[in-house]
């Protein structure tokens, strides 16, 4: 009876927001991350060989696409280079701080997931990158597709990440995510605050009842928190209803990214 | 096989848990299926040696798992692990059990692990899954899983546990 009493407190200890790591946990993060590095990636490689196999076919298509995806970047990329020097000149002609100006400078550091515990109450994404690497907690981790989750806690040499299907609004540990809809920035606006395990869904709250936002939106961090980079590709929306108490609307998403078999992500570095 | 050969053993599957064993599942059944061999280990320990070393493996790898996949708690399967471990080994150790009674010992060993961890979660507020949903999704498909994988770590476990057993220990016991 005791040491459950005891148990119990402890766990209850650990769950308080900790920045730091005592020494015997990072010692032994440190340690087991080394070797699960060198067992997660061959295995990746080997699985992914043989389901690349099955779709040889599906490689043709889609190289087919990436060509035409691959012209339009080309013609963006002059107008691209044209609008940023635009925008430059500008920042100076209206006095813009330094802060100011490299708020939306980021920095993609990729990383290797070197492994994954799919515990349904507590997944984590464990990567190779750590506090010596400028990790810090709550920095966004995405994949190409799309919004993967963010870093929950930060060692020496890896740190872990947890996925954005741990959203919770009526959980303590829980974050929320400004967002706003690609193509409306300046109109729409809601919060990410839950995910909902048996739809599979995102949900966005707290959307102005005259939001423009509408079904088939694709849905983007806006960024406005400064904490969390703008544009990152969370999901698509889905459904649009009256919220709970009337007031707002809530957005159910699909989600972008797909959490399942990670082998690299990009954890964003806002300078 | 002495008991430290096992350890090691236990840390090399751990280390295949998360890494090759995770990417051997098939992408509908991740979070469906989840591969807990430390749990499969503890349950033959308690079964074939003694409780004691039950709770005390239960402990040391749960700590370990909580550690390396640390989110939000430390200790919820170092508890629910040596807990299992402690039950377990205090009905069943040194009762000489056949392989039916190993499997339904896993059975019961997956379906207490699965209800205990959603239940510390759900007074840590950090789970609101329907319970429903959750025996449906994944407390059912383990107990499959973890009895098949019972039945085809039956023979080594079982031998690697009775002999590690050493005589003077068996004597303390007595």
């Amino acid at each position: 009876m005791i040491a459950f009493v005891v148990f119990i407190g402890g766990i209850g200890l650990s769950m308080k927001e900790r920045q730091k790591l005592s020494i015997p946990e990072s010692v032994i993060m440190d340690s087991v991350g080394t070797l699960q590095q060198f067992l997660y990636r061959p295995a990746s490689y080997i699985t992914e060989f043989f389901v690349n196999m099955a779709n040889l076919r599906q490689v043709y298509e889609e190289n087919a696409q990436l060509r035409k995806t691959a012209a339009a970047y080309a013609r963006d990329k002059n107008r691209f280079a044209i609008i940023d020097q635009q925008n430059t000149r500008l920042q100076e002609a209206l006095h813009f701080t330094e802060r100011q100006k490299n708020m939306y400078d980021y920095r993609y550091l990729i990383a290797q997931v070197v492994a994954v515990s799919n515990d349904p109450l507590n997944p984590t994404i464990r990567i190779n990158l750590g506090s010596q690497d400028g990790i810090k907690t709550n920095m966004a981790v995405v994949t190409v597709d799309g919004l993967v989750g963010l870093v929950s806690r930060v060692d020496r040499y890896y740190s872990n990440v947890m996925p954005f299907t741990q959203l919770d609004e009526r959980s303590t540990a829980s974050k929320a995510i400004s967002a706003t809809a690609q193509g409306r920035e300046s109109t729409s606006f809601g919060v990410i605050e839950n995910y909902d395990e048996v739809s599979g869904f995102l949900s966005m709250n707290k959307i102005n009842q005259d939001d423009p936002l509408s079904v088939g939106d694709t849905i983007i961090s806006s960024g406005l928190g400064e904490v969390f980079p703008q544009g990152i590709v969370i999901g698509k929306v889905v459904s649009r209803q009256v919220g709970d108490f009337g007031l707002t609307h809530t957005a159910k998403i699909e989600p972008a990214a797909d959490l399942d078999h990670l082998t690299e992500v990009f954890v964003i570095e806002v300078r | 096989m002495k008991l430290y050969h096992i350890i090691l053993i236990m840390l090399v599957v751990f280390f295949l848990e998360g890494t090759v064993f995770y990417w051997m599942i098939p992408d509908s059944m991740v979070g469906t299926i989840v591969p807990r061999f430390m749990l499969l280990f503890v349950v033959f320990s308690a079964l074939y040696r003694d409780r004691r070393t039950a709770t005390l493996l239960g402990f040391g790898f749960g700590l370990l798992h909580d550690l390396v996949y640390y989110e939000k708690l430390i200790g919820i399967q170092a508890f629910t692990m040596a807990g299992i471990g402690y039950l377990l080994g205090q009905v069943l150790e040194r009762k000489r059990s056949d392989l039916l009674i190993a499997i339904i010992a896993v059975a019961v060993a997956s379906i207490l692990f699965d209800f205990s961890n959603f239940l510390l979660y759900r007074i840590f507020r950090l789970n609101d899954l329907p319970l429903a949903y959750a025996i449906g999704k994944y407390f059912f498909p383990n107990i499959v899983f973890q009895s098949v994988f019972a039945i085809i770590s039956y023979v080594p476990l079982r031998k690697w546990f009775e002999s590690s057993v050493t005589r003077r220990y068996e004597d303390d016991l007595d």
